[in-house]
């Protein structure tokens, strides 16, 4: 003979539909609603996108931020050396002092 | 109750899938219950209890650290919230109105009569002894179940058993011989 006690009377489920009803006002309850969900979900995917971009974007500055900026070269190409390549200014200056 | 199936349902219910939550609350809103009913001892009170103590448990799962240990997680936090709630002394207030008056009204008096016996009956033991009893030959847990549950040792909740079912059967005896006189 099984020793347990016969507390069936004190079973909730008895009454099936009001457990029922108990049991979705619970499910209700424990879930927000579905519109905030999904908004809450997508911001959380953003937060991370937003995370990455912004440390590529980072990565991408970063020699530009750490090297110092370069003097501009005088190439052959400024105009200046231009002139004076296509011109005696620079033998007659230098003969004049001669005189 | 299979401890290795749980683990990806709580982990589930924590991403808010709905069939998740809902097969967590199908599966341990009556434990839920029991364990309530084990402090309050008003059957209303402890509908109450469960549901809020379930609900707020799904929106916090998070905080769940070992999700194959939902059952002890949640009847902690089940028990605690009761606890409070009977310092609050809303339920003595309740009970002495007569909360009974809040549940569905049935035909059946013997069942009536029988409810309220073992309601009385199960004051006479200790809320352990309640949170046992209920578990087991209710909700038909098993001692590793219970003592993962309640933190006793499955040894302990053998011998709690066997005490609170003792100490039912003499108050039942004497209730029903009060009734019979």
């Amino acid at each position: 003979m099984s020793d347990e006690f016969d507390l069936s009377p004190l079973d909730p489920k008895r009454d099936a539909r009001r457990w029922e009803a108990l049991v979705q006002r619970t499910v209700a309850r424990a879930l927000p609603p579905s519109m905030e969900r999904s908004v809450t979900f997508a911001l959380a995917r953003m937060k991370w996108g937003v995370l990455a971009f912004s440390a590529c974007a980072a990565l991408a500055w970063l020699p530009h931020l750490l090297t110092a900026p370069a003097k501009p070269a005088v190439t052959a190409a400024s105009p200046a050396v231009l002139l004076l390549e296509g011109s005696d200014v620079v033998s007659l200056l230098e003969s004049s002092d001669d005189r | 109750m299979n401890e290795g199936d749980l683990a990806p349902l709580v982990l589930a219910a924590r991403r808010g899938e709905r069939a998740a939550v809902e097969a967590l609350v199908r599966r341990f809103l009556r434990p839920a219950y029991l364990v309530a009913l084990s402090v309050v001892r008003v059957p209303v009170e402890a509908e109450d209890l469960a549901q809020e103590s379930m609900a707020m448990a799904m929106q916090h799962l998070e905080t769940c650290r070992e999700p194959s240990k939902f059952a002890g997680w949640l009847m902690t936090n089940v028990r605690n919230r009761a606890l409070n709630r009977v310092e609050a002394q809303r339920v003595r207030q309740r009970y002495a109105e007569g909360a009974s008056a809040d549940e569905a009204p049935t035909s059946d008096a013997d069942l009536v009569v029988l409810r309220a016996h073992l309601l009385a009956a199960l004051g006479a033991l200790s809320e352990q002894q309640r949170e046992v009893v209920l578990l087991h030959d209710l909700e038909s847990w098993t001692h590793p179940e219970i003592a993962a549950a309640t933190g006793l040792s499955e040894v302990n909740s053998r011998q709690v058993l066997s005490v609170a079912r003792r100490l039912l059967r003499a108050k039942l005896a004497e209730l029903e011989a009060e009734t019979v006189s």
